[in-house]
């Protein structure tokens, strides 16, 4: 990110802090966060790489001055710990017919040859995607977070694909066997894209967690 | 399948909105806190069958119908979402239709499909058009 960009990003921010309502009364849990999520989105739309929101997010914070307490922000860490492959598991299993969600009865088909995918490419902290069957026999997962998406879906033929998209534009497509598995170097890639996904969505929300509660 | 293949009609303007109504599958994005819909909002299946379907506002208001007679017109738990005929276009290839649904009337007097210009599109298109909409849509 160019040093004019992050001037102006920065300059969008302290509009940001300026017109928010709390602003007159000090920091609050919610403004801090709304300026979190604005300097999120504004990093996204300028550059991918998840240091230039950590950049932003610091100064952010900076914008404070002394009322503003970093430490407040990393406190916010989630009690529970995530396990991303128990989620995946378990939400697959909720549309495994006849299962009841039994973690003893094995998926099968699209979800069984979703799950690997989805295991090869995650790690035990990346943030959940929101698993679903597409209504046609097919499984999928998704992630988004501002203008990113990421979808990684197997059909009903078991044929997969991975897509992904910045602001409405598809930015990679793949398609591969899903009984085969993902590429090696795609598989790379797009682990890499999950691990910075991950860290901005812990970053910005760090309650990310109870998004996926229930 | 047989005849020639319609996917856009010109006479239907760009500003024009579309109404989707989907099966309540929306995910909540943990940055923003808004809603969005998913994969299953457009799958390759259904646009393979026909196109997606949608309901058009320039007929909706043609026929004095609105978009709580789209809420009204499913069983299952479903939202109707909005986008612009515009969205749909700036994807190469990709156009709308009108298309009555008789077993809908009246409302299916303002139905229509949103379509790629090959009735049996690649994977790579529908997500192209997919990721596009699915950015574009907002709660109606």
């Amino acid at each position: 990110m160019t040093q004019r960009k992050v001037r102006g990003v920065s300059s969008r921010i302290s509009r940001v802090a300026r017109s928010d309502p709390w602003a007159a009364h000090g920091p609050t849990r919610s403004a801090r966060f709304r300026l979190a999520a604005e300097a999120g989105l504004l990093s996204q739309r300028l550059d991918d790489d998840v240091l230039g929101a950590v950049a932003l997010t610091s100064g952010m914070v900076k914008l404070w001055g002394k009322s503003a307490r970093w430490d407040d922000l990393r406190s916010d860490r989630p009690a529970q710990q995530a396990d991303y492959f128990r989620y995946v598991d378990t939400r697959l299993r909720r549309f495994e017919p006849d299962s009841g969600g039994s973690s003893r009865v094995p998926l099968t088909g699209a979800r069984r040859l979703l799950k690997g995918v989805l295991d090869s490419v995650g790690r035990i902290s990346t943030v959940y995607p929101y698993i679903a069957d597409d209504g046609f026999g097919g499984a999928f997962a998704e992630w988004k977070a501002g203008a990113q998406r990421i979808e990684l879906a197997v059909d009903d033929k078991l044929a997969a694909h991975v897509s992904v998209s910045h602001s409405g534009d598809t930015t990679w497509f793949l398609e591969f066997d899903a009984a085969e598995g993902m590429p090696f170097e795609d598989r790379q890639r797009l682990r890499q894209l999950l691990d910075k996904h991950s860290a901005l969505v812990s970053l910005l929300n760090p309650h990310w967690l109870r998004v996926f509660v229930g | 399948m047989t005849g020639e293949w319609h996917w856009d009609d010109e006479s239907i303007p760009s500003t024009d909105v579309l109404y989707r109504h989907v099966p309540r599958k929306t995910r909540l994005d943990p940055i923003t806190g808004e809603w969005s819909l998913t994969l299953a909002a457009f799958t390759a299946d259904e646009m393979r069958e026909d196109g997606w379907s949608i309901y058009r506002e320039g007929l909706m208001r043609r026929h004095g119908l609105t978009i709580s007679d789209i809420e009204a017109s499913g069983s299952a738990p479903r939202e109707v979402w909005a986008f612009e005929v515009a969205d749909v276009r700036c994807v190469h290839g990709c156009g709308v239709i009108d298309q009555e649904d008789r077993s809908k009337l009246p409302l299916g007097a303002a139905h229509g499909l949103v379509r790629c210009d090959s009735p049996r599109p690649t994977k790579r298109k529908i997500a192209e058009l997919r990721n596009r909409l699915i950015d574009r849509a907002r709660l109606a």
